[in-house]
């Protein structure tokens, strides 16, 4: 049983010494991952592998146990550079390869990756029709309302449109302050992309070695660790499609600020010399009395 | 001005005549409008959608053009109002026209305006009114309601 433990423990080793460049390197920290997504924090690769040395068989009935920690601590590692990740070449599992991922984010380029996001703050007279034009563009241009409060809302629109986006709803009214963003998620992506393809090689080798567990006890421990790095899976998956999905669709903020009714009688409000257009609108056609 | 303008247009001011017909929506009640007051007619349905003529004397060189941008330009600049929409009408007499539709929201609540202007025709009599300016608006609900009718009234306009 102990050999187990440590075998399996080579495999972690193995899961977490590659590719692990450090989410918290990634530019713009808001988007690394907090400290608890790393359910699996040691040991060390060259530890690990130095672990599956130890445990090599010492009697034909282990063999199978020595060979799968020799394999779980060296055959997930050649995917461990970032850089290699991202060629999307090696490793095995199930997850979508690297160049997959990249592709489908923006087919044909892969450098770099880009969050666009911009935040305005539009004069406008009226804000409720000024929201709905804006959502109308957004619409448009193949994105969506993401978020729609008073006098406030957040549109997602295609990478590739937000420019043409940000003027369109500039147009909308007088721009009253405006700041554009974009982050560089390209190190992270690797990283994640990376960190997902050895996770799923050494769930692999969990899995045959959970095949071949000749004792219940063993089968539990193989088993107890195949659900952690199976969360990991899970948790670094769920961070590639969220960061896939920024990629892909921008974000605008736009507030909107009313503007008070210019006064009819404005002397910066140019007036042509016919009286009755003082008086033409709904004030005096709805006056019924 | 002419004498003979002049008269004519004490004429038209004491007879009360309108240099017009329109046919309101069925349901809409044609209301009594008080001497020199800015509209020739007005009549409201029971809802608060209200139609309005007004006969003007504008200029007689002006275009349909000119009329056009000088309201869509008063109501955008000068009193926050939101162009949705502008289209070529036809009166029925044939005098050609543009009908400007607006959105403007007040207290919260939406309205819908309209807005046509029909110049008069280049042979009418001096100190006739030079142009024919046909306003429609209400609470956006009731407007969109009587929609249909309110395009029908308002291509039944005919200019003597």
């Amino acid at each position: 049983m102990r050999r187990t433990t440590l075998l399996i423990f080579a495999l972690c080793g193995a899961l977490l010494g590659c590719g692990c460049r450090g989410l918290d390197r990634t530019p713009g920290g808001e988007l690394c991952l907090p400290p608890d997504d790393l359910a699996l924090t040691e040991p060390t690769a060259s530890e690990a592998e130095d672990r599956a040395e130890q445990a090599a068989p010492a009697s034909p009935q282990d063999s199978w146990e020595a060979e799968a920690a020799r394999g779980g601590a060296t055959t997930p590692l050649p995917a461990s550079a970032p850089g290699d990740a991202a060629a999307g070449e090696g490793g095995e599992g199930s997850g979508a390869a690297p160049a997959e991922v990249l592709a489908r984010i923006e087919p044909g380029r892969r450098h770099p990756l880009l969050i666009y996001s911009a935040e305005l703050r539009l004069g406008v007279y009226e804000p409720e029709a000024a929201a709905e034009a804006a959502s109308s563009i957004a619409r448009g241009l193949g994105g969506f309302l993401a978020y729609r409060g008073d006098h406030a809302l957040t549109l997602r629109v295609p990478a590739g449109r937000f420019q043409m986006a940000l003027e369109r709803i500039e147009d909308l009214g007088e721009v009253l302050g405006r700041s554009v963003r974009s982050l560089d998620v390209t190190e992270e992506f690797r990283d994640l992309t990376a960190r997902l393809r050895n996770a799923e090689a050494v769930r692999a080798q969990l899995v045959r070695l959970l095949e071949r567990a000749r004792d219940v006890k063993a089968a539990l421990a193989v088993q107890a660790e195949l659900a952690k790095v199976t969360e990991t899976i899970e948790r670094l998956k769920g961070r590639l499609r969220f960061l896939e999905d920024r990629i892909a669709y921008s974000t605008i903020t736009v507030r909107f600020r009313p503007r008070a009714q210019p006064p009819i009688d404005s002397p910066t409000t140019f007036r042509l010399p016919f009286l009755w257009l003082d008086n033409v609108g709904l004030r005096t056609l709805l006056q019924l009395r | 001005m002419t004498l003979r303008a002049a008269a004519l247009a004490a004429l038209f001011a004491l007879t009360g005549c309108t240099g017009f017909v329109i046919d309101p929506p069925e349901d809409f009640v044609v209301l009594e409008e008080p001497d020199g007051g800015p509209f020739a007619l007005r009549a409201s349905s029971a809802d608060g959608v209200v139609l309005g003529v007004r006969e003007l004397p504008g200029a007689e060189n002006a275009s349909l053009t000119f009329w056009a941008r000088a309201v869509a330009g008063r109501l955008e600049t000068a009193r926050g109002y939101r162009r949705t929409g502008e289209e070529a009408v036809r009166a029925e007499s044939g005098e050609e026209g543009r009908l400007l539709a607006f959105s403007r929201s007040e207290g919260g609540e939406e309205f819908t305006y309209w807005a046509a202007v029909f110049p008069a025709p280049p042979a009418a009599p001096l100190g006739a009114p030079r142009l024919y300016l046909v306003e429609a608006g209400g609470p956006k609900a009731a407007f969109e309601a009587a929609r249909p009718a309110l395009k029908r009234s308002l291509r039944s306009l005919r200019i003597d």
